[in-house]
C-alpha cells in the first residue's frame, strides 16, 4: 500500500523531467524484467553511481552481495572510466578576525562541465597537506606530520593509514598506485634517515600495501630522492632525484618493481612538475633561456614546456623536451590543487 | 530500413551473411557489418553462416534496429556499398546512437538489450545499459524491487543497519 502511494505521489507532483522518467520506469512490463539475465542485470548495475548503488545495496540479499563483490567493483571501476569526471580540491584556511589562521578546511568538489557540485568536507584536523595524489578515483592525503589517509571520494570512505618511518626531511611526496602484478594498490614513500657511524643521511624507501596495517622496507633508491610528487603511471611510480638547489637537473626516476631506474630529462630544468595525463607521464617545466642580446646582463626567460615521458624514445633525444607544448591543462588558482581522475569508483 | 539493408549488394566486395530473425524477417549484410557481434563473427570463423544465420530470439522489428545500428558502425560500410552515408563521422555516431536510446519505449529497449546480450555486442549493449541505469540511478530500493518484481529478504533490522551505514545515499 505504501509503495502505491509512493507512485502515486510522484505522478502528481511530477513536474520536471526526471520524474517522468520514474513514472516510465514504474510502467515497464514487469513480466519482461523477470527475465532479465543475471549478466545483464550485472552490467546494467556497473553503469549506476555509487550513490545510487549505495542505496541499492539494501533492495535484497542478492543485490547486496552483487554489488559488493570484487567482481562487480572492477566492472564499475571499468565503466566510470568510461565517464571520466574531474575532482577539485581546494584548501583555505580559516582565519581569525586578527587574521591569525585557525583551521585549515578542506573540501571535495566534482566538477562536470559547467558545474561544480560539491562532494564532502574533510575532518577539520587536516594541516599542511602536501598535494594529494589518486590512483583509480582514491585519493591519498598526507600532511607534512607525516599522517596518511585515503579517502574515496565516491563512498565518503576515510581511512587513517599507519605511520610511517621517522624521516628526517618533511614534506615528502607519496607515490600511490595500483600494482597490477599483485592486485593491490600501494604507497610507496621515501625518506631519510641518519646513517650510523657515518652519520650521512641516507634515503630510504618503504612501501604500504592497502589491506595490510605495516610498512615494508625495500631497496634503498641509488640516488637521493626530491620532494616532488612523484607520479603513478600504469603500474610504476615515477620519481624525481635530489638536484642542487635552484636550477634542477631533472632526473625523474622510475620505481617500479623490478628496481629499473632510467634517466629521462638531462636538460636544466626550473619548476619540474609531472603528471600522469591520459595514462602517460607528461612532465611540465620552465626552461631557461638566455637573451641572446644581453647575455651579460644573464637576462632568463621563462618558456613553459610539457612533454610527454615516453619510456625509451626519450632517453636519447636532448632537445626533444617540447613534444606537446600545445596541451592544455587545466589551470586553478593557488591554493586549489588538482586530484583529477575518476570519482566512481 | 530492413528493405535497404536487404537491397545490399556484393559487388563493393565483402562476403554477404543472411540474418533471419524469430519472424522469418531477411536481412542481407555484409561481414564487416554482421562480425561486430561477436556471436556472429565466431560463426564466421567456423565456416557456419552459409544458410543464413537464424536468430529464434530476436524479433524483426529489434533487428531492424540492430543492423541499423551495425551498419552505421561498420567502419567500411561505404566499401559494400551500403544505402548508408559513406563514413560516418564520430560526432554523427554520437548523435546516431542517442537518438537511437533516446527514442526507445522501455519495453523495445529492454528487448534490444537482451539482443545485444545474446548477439554479443559489446558497444550496443554498453550503450543500452548505461541508458537503464541512468533511468534508475536516481530511485529508491522501494522503486527498485518494484520495478524488478524483487522481495525484500532482509529483516527490518538489516535493512536499517545496511542505510544507517551511508545514510547520505539516501538524501535527495
Amino acid at each position: 500500500m505504501e509503495m502505491m502511494k509512493r507512485c502515486s505521489d510522484i505522478q502528481v507532483s511530477s513536474t520536471r523531467p526526471r520524474k517522468a522518467m520514474r513514472i516510465a520506469i514504474n510502467s515497464w512490463s514487469t513480466i519482461l524484467l523477470r527475465y532479465i539475465p543475471e549478466d545483464v542485470l550485472f552490467k546494467i548495475l556497473s553503469w549506476l553511481p555509487s550513490k545510487s548503488l549505495i542505496r541499492f545495496r539494501s533492495v535484497c540479499k542478492a543485490w547486496h552481495a552483487t554489488i559488493s563483490s570484487s567482481r562487480f567493483v572492477n566492472a564499475h571501476l571499468e565503466c566510470s572510466k568510461q565517464r571520466p569526471s574531474l575532482l577539485v580540491i581546494p584548501g583555505s584556511f580559516e582565519m581569525k578576525k586578527n587574521g591569525e589562521n585557525i583551521a585549515f578546511l578542506m573540501s571535495l568538489y566534482k566538477y562536470q562541465d559547467p558545474n561544480i557540485m560539491h562532494l564532502q568536507d574533510f575532518p577539520r584536523g587536516i594541516r599542511k597537506w602536501i598535494r594529494p595524489v589518486h590512483c583509480d578515483g582514491l585519493l591519498l592525503i598526507s600532511t607534512r606530520k607525516h599522517k596518511m589517509m585515503i579517502c574515496n571520494p565516491s563512498t565518503r570512505e576515510i581511512v587513517s593509514l599507519p605511520e610511517g618511518s621517522h624521516s628526517l626531511c618533511g614534506g615528502m611526496g607519496l607515490g600511490f598506485g595500483f600494482d597490477p602484478h599483485s592486485n593491490k594498490y600501494k604507497v610507496t614513500r621515501a625518506f631519510y634517515q641518519r646513517d650510523y657511524p657515518t652519520t650521512r643521511q641516507v634515503c630510504k624507501f618503504e612501501v604500504l600495501t592497502l589491506g595490510t596495517d605495516a610498512w615494508r622496507q625495500t631497496e634503498d633508491p641509488p640516488y637521493p630522492i626530491d620532494r616532488l610528487t612523484p607520479v603513478h603511471v600504469k603500474g610504476a611510480i615515477y620519481w624525481k632525484k635530489k638536484a642542487a638547489a635552484g636550477i634542477q637537473q631533472g632526473l625523474p626516476l622510475q620505481h617500479p618493481r623490478n628496481g629499473v631506474y632510467q634517466t629521462f630529462l638531462k636538460k636544466a630544468v626550473m619548476d619540474l612538475h609531472l603528471f600522469n595525463y591520459a595514462d602517460s607521464l607528461v612532465a611540465q617545466w620552465r626552461l631557461i633561456l638566455q637573451s641572446a642580446a644581453a647575455p651579460a646582463a644573464a637576462l632568463v626567460t621563462a618558456l613553459l614546456a610539457v612533454a610527454t615521458l615516453m619510456s625509451c624514445n626519450f632517453k636519447d633525444s636532448a632537445d626533444g623536451e617540447v613534444i606537446r607544448a600545445d596541451l592544455a591543462l587545466p589551470t586553478w588558482s593557488n591554493d586549489a590543487q588538482v586530484g583529477g581522475g575518476r570519482r566512481d569508483s | 530500413m530492413a528493405a535497404a539493408a536487404a537491397e545490399a549488394t556484393t559487388d563493393g566486395g565483402g562476403k554477404m551473411i543472411i540474418l533471419i530473425s524469430a519472424d522469418g524477417k531477411r536481412f542481407e549484410v555484409t561481414e564487416a557489418v554482421a562480425s561486430q557481434s561477436q556471436l556472429i563473427s565466431n560463426m564466421i570463423e567456423d565456416d557456419c553462416t552459409e544458410n543464413g544465420v537464424r536468430l529464434p530470439n530476436v524479433d524483426g522489428d529489434i533487428l531492424t534496429m540492430v543492423v541499423d545500428y551495425c551498419n552505421m558502425h561498420a567502419g567500411d560500410a561505404a566499401a559494400a556499398g551500403d544505402t548508408m552515408k559513406a563514413s560516418s563521422t564520430e560526432e554523427e555516431l554520437k548523435k546516431f546512437d542517442a537518438e537511437l536510446v533516446q527514442a526507445l519505449e522501455n519495453p523495445v529497449l529492454f528487448k534490444l538489450i537482451l539482443a545485444a546480450n545474446f548477439l554479443n555486442i559489446k558497444s550496443l549493449l554498453d550503450m543500452t545499459c548505461q541508458r537503464v541505469a541512468d533511468m534508475m540511478s536516481g530511485k529508491t530500493p522501494e522503486q527498485m524491487r518494484e520495478t524488478f518484481s524483487i522481495e525484500n529478504d532482509f529483516t527490518p533490522e538489516e535493512e536499517a543497519a545496511i542505510r544507517q551505514e551511508n545514510a547520505w545515499a539516501f538524501d535527495d
